[in-house]
């Protein structure tokens, strides 16, 4: 069973200089219980591909069907049974760890007791009457994902969730992140670092100028692009962008 | 049910916020309390008329009860934006509505708040009574009902354009207020701001509450065809408003 199901999705962005395709004809389907990562360059496309399926931004054309509904049509009933982390989000001032997940709990219509096993699940809890803008980044994220578990969410969208996070915070997130996954959560991951890709997803798209170039595991990438590593894929796929680059 | 805890959730915030910062406190006490008295001690120094003084406190209150219900909802917006939150807001399902609900709760216990203090401090310094209780109630009612509708322009205006708004909606109430004739009447006004004046609901709500204070008598019809007139206006803008911000990605990358 498809847990998200995008066919010919498209969105332009209509600024006063130029209009920007951000994403062309997109479909993709995502299996229950997968980890799916999403890789592309800057500008590909990944975070308004991730946007539209938390129902923040609309897209121009084409259809998302997640857990069986349409997005465009209820996405504030999907919104309740999935969640998402992003890497560099803000955080409102000054409040402790314990309030401001209180606080998003009630928002998902959560017991405060629900709050509390998100906090034991993603550690936080030891920094529970911390105040969350002061953490390091590490925790920060860790709150975000304590956040995100809040729901139960059936599905996690995860827009580089291990960006600018040192190597002790990021492995941390992917265990956290696999334990979620073996208790039948489905992820939908974009990252930028290509091991980490490789460890977690059971299966990788790349999008390149708002359109997918190819879809499979790991391994079925890297013989179709007759390259050794998941990297060499990437930079086979998205030559242009690099070439665009340094001319 | 589930929207009850999502409203909750909204003054829960507000809350934990005031708690956080106690110079928050100030802005609910303190300035409201300073801008209130150099209005009514300059009143209390140019006339000994009981009546006037009784309007002019209690117009005061009316303009603090309009830019409470105004600027609340907005201002959950305006704080998630300046900590660069404002998507895990929208990415929760909370309903547009229930923030305005949320909203204009806090500015309902943010006005009890500043207005026994208005009436406490004017009680003691400018023996003030009670004017006409049912015809203030149903002013304070109408600076509630102007309030909340002008509160649905200015969330749409927060959400469709971001921070570079934000000071122009803090000015926008004061603005409507002095049109509104606050302390006067509309009429000392050249004709189109006299005209403008009449189609503003926080004009006939003021006027209620200088009935209240026994000063000219308010239009009830005005009153009600202009609240149901910028209700209705400012309930298509702000889902417009929403619907439009979540078109152009401004949720995403508001900053
Ligand atoms: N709200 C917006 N308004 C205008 N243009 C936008 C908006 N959001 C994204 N874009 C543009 O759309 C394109 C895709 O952006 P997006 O953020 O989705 O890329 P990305 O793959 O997430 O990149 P990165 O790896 O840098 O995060 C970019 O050219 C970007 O400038
Ligand atoms: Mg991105």
């Amino acid at each position: 069973m498809d847990d998200i199901k995008i066919s010919g999705l498209s969105k332009i962005f209509h600024s006063k200089k130029s209009n920007i395709t951000a994403l062309k004809n997109i479909s993709l389907s995502i299996n229950k219980g997968e980890i799916f990562g999403l890789l592309g360059p800057n500008g590909a496309g990944k975070t308004t591909l991730i946007s539209i399926l938390a129902g923040v931004t609309t897209p121009d054309n084409g259809t998302v069907t997640m857990l069986g509904k349409n997005v465009q049509t209820h996405y504030k009933e999907i919104q309740q049974e999935i969640n998402i982390v992003r890497g560099f989000s803000g955080v409102l001032q000054n409040i402790s760890t314990r309030e401001l997940l209180k606080y998003y709990a009630k928002l998902y219509s959560v017991e405060e007791k629900g709050a509390i096993d998100a906090m034991r699940k993603t550690g936080i809890w030891e920094k529970r009457d911390c105040i969350v803008s002061d953490l390091s980044s590490g925790w920060r994220q860790r709150f975000f994902l304590a956040k995100a578990l809040l729901n139960n969410p059936k599905i996690l969208l995860l827009d580089e969730p291990t960006a600018g996070l040192d190597v002790h915070a990021a492995r941390t997130m992917r265990l956290l992140l696999k334990q979620l996954n073996n208790e039948h959560c489905t992820l939908l991951l974009t990252t930028h670092n290509m091991q980490e890709a490789e460890e977690l997803c059971d299966r990788i798209a790349v999008i390149h100028k708002g359109e997918i170039v190819a879809v499979g595991t790991s391994k079925q990438l890297k013989t179709s692009s007759k390259s050794t590593t998941l990297e060499g894929v990437f930079l086979n796929l998205t030559k242009e962008a690099e070439d665009e680059r340094s001319t | 049910m589930s929207a009850l805890h999502r409203i909750h959730a909204c003054v829960y915030r507000s809350v934990i916020m005031l708690k956080a910062d106690m110079f928050r406190m100030m802005d609910i006490t303190v300035w409201p309390l300073v801008a209130f008295l150099s209005t009514a001690l300059f009143a209390a120094f140019v006339t000994t008329n009981k009546d006037v003084l009784t309007m002019i406190i209690l117009s005061t209150v009316g303009w603090r009860i309009v830019y409470n219900f105004q600027i609340e909802p907005a201002h959950i917006i305006m704080e998630d934006t300046w900590s660069g939150s404002l998507e895990q807001l929208f990415v929760t399902p909370i309903r547009t509505w229930e923030l305005l609900v949320g909203g204009w709760i806090i500015a309902f216990i943010k006005t009890i708040i500043v207005a026994l203090l208005f009436v406490g401090v004017s009680t003691v310094l400018f023996s003030f009574s009670m004017p006409n209780m049912n015809i203030l109630v149903l002013g304070l009612l109408a600076s509630i009902i102007a309030g909340m509708a002008f509160s649905l322009i200015t969330l749409g205006i927060a959400i469709l354009k971001g921070p570079n708004s934000y000071g122009f909606l803090y000015a926008l109430i004061d603005a409507i207020t002095v049109v509104s004739g606050v302390y006067y009447p509309t009429t000392v006004f050249p004709w189109p701001l006299h005209a403008i004046a009449q189609l503003l609901p926080t004009t006939h709500a003021f006027n209620l509450l200088k009935q209240a204070a026994h000063i000219g008598e308010a239009s009830f019809l005005y009153l009600i065809l202009t609240s149901m007139l910028w209700l209705i206006i400012g309930t298509l803008f702000c889902s417009w408003a929403v619907t439009r911000a979540r078109s152009t990605g401004r949720l995403v990358r508001m900053k």
